[in-house]
Order: C-alpha cells, then structure tokens, then sequence
C-alpha cells in the first residue's frame, strides 16, 4: 500500500511537461527530535526532545519555475532522552541516534524572480547508522544501608558514556516517513541560489521490529531548520 | 494556477493517508494496583503482562512468553465458561490452575523466581511455585535434605578441627537459630590461614559492625587478621550452604581485600515496557575500604556449593574476579539479580517484583553477567578448582571441600 502511494506522488510529477533544470546544493542546520511514546505505568520516566544537527546534499530537477522535485542524502540527528521523577530522581539517559536519510519531496514553490517561497511535500526511506548514550545510574552494590530518602543517598552514582548496541531482535534500523517544509529561496545570481527552511519529519515506521505481543511503539518525530546554497548546473 | 491547487492538494491528501500507519500504543495497566481479577483470564492476562513487561531475562531466557499466551489464555478462558458449582470443584480448578503455573513458568531461567497465588476469598487455596529449585532437582550431585546434610557434617567437621587444633581463635555467632552450625564465624587455619564462614547474609553482617556483640567480635577478628597477622598465608572465605542476603555486606567482607578498585561484575535493568528495553551495562565494581591498612598479596579463596545463591554468589563472582582469587567447590545455584520485595522499588529498577491481592511474583530487577562476558543465570557460577559434596566424609566429620582450600592456599595446586 505504501509503496503504491509513494509510485502515485511520482507519477503525478512525471505527466508534467519538462522545463529541465538540475540543481546540486549543500545544507546545514540543527534539528530537534522527540518520540512519540506511550510508557504506560511507567510514569515516572520522563522523555523529552533534545537537539541534534543536519547536513545534506540536495539534487533538484525542475520542470517548472513553481514545481520541481527535490532529493537529499542527508545525514540527521534523532536525539532523545528521558529522566526519572519520584524515587529514582537523578536517573537520566540521553540518547542520540544518527540517521541517513533520503527525501524525496516535491517542491512548490511562488513568488518573484529574487526572492521565493517554497512549501515541500513528500517521504522519506533511512537508516539508522549509529547511536550513544549517555547517563547516569547506581552501581547496586554500593548500597549504604543508613542512606536517606532518595536513590543516590543510597547508591554511588555511575555515569556511563557508551556507544549504542544494536539489538538484532529490537531494533528496527530501516525507517520511513513523511515530510512538509517551508522556506525561502534568494537568488543570488542566475546560477546561485540561498535557502533557508524549516522542515517537519513525520517518522512513520517504529524504532523496534515487531518482536513482542503488546509492543509499545515509538517513532520520531524530527523538526528541522536547515540553511544552504544551491547551484544551478547550466543547460548547454 | 488552477493545476498547481489542485496538485498541491492531491500530495496532501496522500501524505494524510498515510498518516494512519502509526499504531497506537496497548493499553499498559500496572500489575502492582490491578483490582478485580473475578476471572481465570484476567489473572492469566494480568499475569503474562506483568511478565511481559517487567521481567529483566527476556534477552536470555529460552521460554517463548508470546507462544505461552497462545496456548494458555483458552485454556483459562475455558475455566471461566466452566465455573466450580462448589468449593470442591473449585479446589479442583485451583489445581488445575496451579499445573498451568507451573508448565508456563518452568523453563523460567531467574533462579530467584518465586510465584505464589493465592485465593483469599477461600482459605487454604494458595500455591507456591520456584523453577529454580525443581530444577536443582535434576543436577549431578543432587539430594534430598543435602543442605541439612552439609549442616550437620560442617558442625562435625569444625568440632573435630578446634579439637585436633587446626582451626583456632574460633569466634562465632547464630544469627538466626534455624539449624546447628548456622552462624557466622572465623578463626584461623593451620596457624596462618584467615577462615569466614558466613551461613547467610540475611539477617546483614553490616548491622553488626561497631556494636560490640559477638558478631562485631568476630568480624573485628578477621579484620585484624586482614590487617595486621605478619605470617598471613591466605584467606578462606565460606558461603557454602547461603542462600543470600543483604547487598550491603558484600564490601564489608571482601573490600579489605582489593588494593584497587576491582570491577567484578555488571548489571542492567528494564528501562521501558519491552521486553528488551534495559539500561546499559553498569559495572559493579569493590573499592578497597579507607580503613584498609596493608596491601594483601596471598590467595584468597571462595568456597561454594550448589546451594550458595544471590549474595552468596554475588561473593563467588567477587573473589574470582580478584587477580588472587580462586572458587573451589560445585557449580553455585543461579540466581544472580537483586531485588526488593517493595512494589515501590519499580520506580526506581522498572522492573522485577511484583504483588497485588491475587500474586506475588518475585523475580529480581537487575541481570548479571561476569567480566568474562557470561550470564551465568539459571546456570550457576563454575568453580575454578572442582572439588564435590563429599557426604561420606562429612559424616565422618571431614570437610573435604575445606582441605581442598588449604591444600590449594598452601601448595598453589
């Protein structure tokens, strides 16, 4: 289902006349993730977004001066963390987990000559390179008996730096979504052009493979502000 | 322009269909605070969740949890379109219900697993189960009553040692009147030899320490011998027969005998609902005590049994994970988690124990593996020196696992 929709979008762009007009840029800019994930009954774990940075290369044809579709290879920080409330106060883990994205979006864009606006539409397909986590803990046996109230009267601290381990069972390192964005374009020269956007990465597919009876889902859900310049490659 | 709308809207209306493709999260009902289990299949459901979501081995454990719901929710839907006319064939459901239990939960590997269901609308309906201890049933060396055995030949074998001298300065304590020769105690060995033996670690060592009872005396004795004996050749310490104890304890018995911090184990805990969803590795690690006055470079050994569980184990992981130590005896039991038998202590460890008015599941919070990279749950801690139950010689009063470790401290072999 998913893939005839995708298919539809693209052969919608594709029973336009052409007006061929490549373009190859490079953007930069930060991004600010959170998940969307139901804990249940474990209330007292606290997840909040964090923020991570962005890079790509954008490849652009255009058919049109107000439409043309646009794919990146871009390299995305999903970051995340969560801390604990209650008895476990002081328990926290940060999370960030770095993605290769390619989006594909069409572009409609308005305006002048210089300057123009921009709104994006489309999906994307990734891979989750690499992750890291950082924290705090309690080592279990350093128990002082006689300490107060809260966990880490009781236990010695152990804040821990590591690289993510991939559970092959887990976790789902393919990824898919959807995206809309905003933005302006200055055209600096014919050949030349400045971009600044915000964009919305709606994740789609679950962090985790399907590998448990009631499974928690957990997708990303990204915010993106980026800045970059594009080339237009002449027509001979 | 017309065109461009109208494309415009056609992507939009895609991209919203396909919205839909997120599923929602399940309704998640704490176990701990689930009222009105008045069904087989909501004590089964309450049950497999309360499994699915806060029990910490689902990363090593072999049981299939979702093919056990397959199989078992009919069967306990299948009560339920039953129901007992009577007491008497409620009773026979109960039981019907314990064999259930019993089958789901058997390849379980946390050797401190422990359910016990209870009726409390009927007296005397209540079941208890362990799968660690059915199993410990069918190893290799396996008795009945072996722990009340080994009780009786250690008192032999250690009457027999202060008659014929080899162990003097013998200070000990009962620290609970259970069975003779359960006590804490210490002395010397061959003249140079420092010997522990700790029965159990519940009630803590550590509440001793300082209050000048006969506990504190013989602990205070095998400091000094840590601390100050010139000839020291080596240090015994015994958790044969100790099913474990207070997490505490363990730096009061092993810290004097590190000279730096010394990583001996790790442990994870949930951190989420799923079942794979742990905090990372955390190291436990011995930090040698303040009041530590020498450097100790003699061998240390651990003696252990197939009956040396949790803390006492935990003891075992310790001394061999020191570059002088060494365990002599049998496999220990398997049962390596902590835990807290508080519902309260979920919102710290996310995980382990759990009690309402139906069960309570004790399992623990944290996985252990060893710094060679092992989980030895379920399966025990292997010895690094062999040495069996010698139920003959105990009932001759000889505690050969004991002269092993002499031999090994005085020899090296």
């Amino acid at each position: 289902m998913k893939k005839f929709l995708f298919s539809l979008i693209f052969a919608c762009a594709c029973l336009l006349p052409a007006h061929a007009q490549w373009s190859l840029g490079v953007e930069a800019g930060m991004s600010v993730n959170s998940l969307t994930y139901d804990t249940g009954y474990f209330y007292n774990m606290h997840y909040f977004s964090r923020t991570g940075y962005s890079l790509a290369v954008p490849v652009q044809y255009s058919f049109k001066d107000w439409f043309a579709v646009r794919a990146e290879v871009a390299y995305l920080q999903k970051n995340f963390g969560y801390e604990v409330s209650g008895d476990g106060a002081g328990i926290y883990e940060f999370t960030s987990t770095n993605y290769l994205d390619i989006p594909l979006m069409a572009r409609f864009s308005f305006g002048g000559k210089r300057l123009r606006g921009f709104l994006d539409l489309g999906g994307y397909v990734g891979s989750w390179l690499s992750g890291h986590e950082t924290g705090r803990s309690y080592i279990t046996f350093s128990e002082n008996p006689t300490g107060g109230d809260t966990i880490f009267d009781t236990y010695t601290a152990y804040d821990y730096s590591v690289k993510y381990e991939f559970d092959k069972t887990r976790d789902n390192r393919f990824e898919a979504g959807l995206l809309v964005g905003v933005g302006l374009q200055w055209q600096v020269t014919k050949l030349i052009g400045l971009n600044i956007s915000c964009r919305y990465w709606y994740g789609l597919t679950d962090l985790q493979k399907n590998y448990m009876r009631n499974q928690t889902p957990r997708y990303h859900n990204t915010f993106t502000t980026q800045a970059g310049v594009m080339f237009t490659i002449p027509q001979k | 322009m017309k065109n461009k709308i109208i494309i415009i809207f056609l992507l939009a209306s895609v991209t919203g269909m396909l919205n839909a493709c997120r599923e929602d999260a399940p309704q998640l009902d704490n176990p701990r605070y689930t009222l009105y289990m008045n069904s087989w299949e909501k004590t089964f459901d309450t049950f497999w969740n309360a499994m699915n979501n806060n029990y910490v081995f689902w990363s090593v454990d072999p049981t299939d949890w979702d093919a056990v719901y397959d199989k078992y929710m009919p069967l306990f839907q299948e009560l339920d379109e039953n129901p007992a006319e009577d007491m008497d064939a409620f009773a026979e459901q109960f039981s019907q219900v314990e064999e259930y239990f019993k089958e789901m939960t058997a390849d379980l590997i946390d050797g401190h697993y422990n359910l016990q269901v209870t009726v409390n609308s009927a007296e005397g309906l209540e079941f208890t189960i362990s799968p660690s201890s059915a199993k410990q049933t069918e190893r290799e060396g396996y008795m009945e009553n072996r722990i009340l055995a080994f009780y009786a030949g250690w008192t032999l074998a250690n009457k027999n040692m202060i008659a014929d001298g080899s162990l003097t300065e013998w200070l000990s304590y009962v620290p609970q009147d259970l069975v003779e020769g359960y006590v804490w105690g210490s002395g010397l060995l061959e003249g140079d030899i420092a010997y522990l033996r700790i029965s159990t670690y519940a009630p803590s060592i550590t509440s001793h320490i300082g209050t000048g009872d006969e506990a504190d005396d013989l602990m205070q004795q095998y400091f000094g011998y840590i601390d100050n004996k010139e000839d020291l050749a080596g240090v015994i310490i015994d958790v044969r027969g100790n099913y474990g104890g207070a997490v505490a304890d363990l730096k009061t018995v092993l810290n004097r005998l590190v000279n730096e911090e010394t990583v001996f184990a790790y442990q994870r805990e949930k951190d989420g609902p799923g079942r794979l969803d742990y905090t990372p590795w955390i190291p436990q690690i011995l930090v040698p005590s303040e009041e530590k006055v020498r450097n100790l470079n003699v061998p240390v050994v651990v003696l252990a049994d197939m009956n040396s569980v949790s803390m006492a184990e935990h003891t075992t992981f310790a001394v061999k994970a020191m570059p002088n130590g060494t365990f002599i005896g049998e496999r220990t039991f398997g049962g390596h988690g902590t835990y807290s038998a508080d519902n309260n202590a979920f919102y710290t460890s996310h995980g382990g124990y759990v009690s309402n008015y139906m069960f309570t599941m004790v399992t623990t919070s944290t996985m252990t593996k060893f710094i060679d990279g092992n989980v030895y749950e379920g399966v025990g801690i292997p010895p690094d020196i062999e040495c069996p139950f010698d139920y003959e010689g105990f009932l001759q009063g000889i505690d050969t696992q004991l002269e092993r470790a002499i031999t090994f401290i005085q020899t090296g072999m």
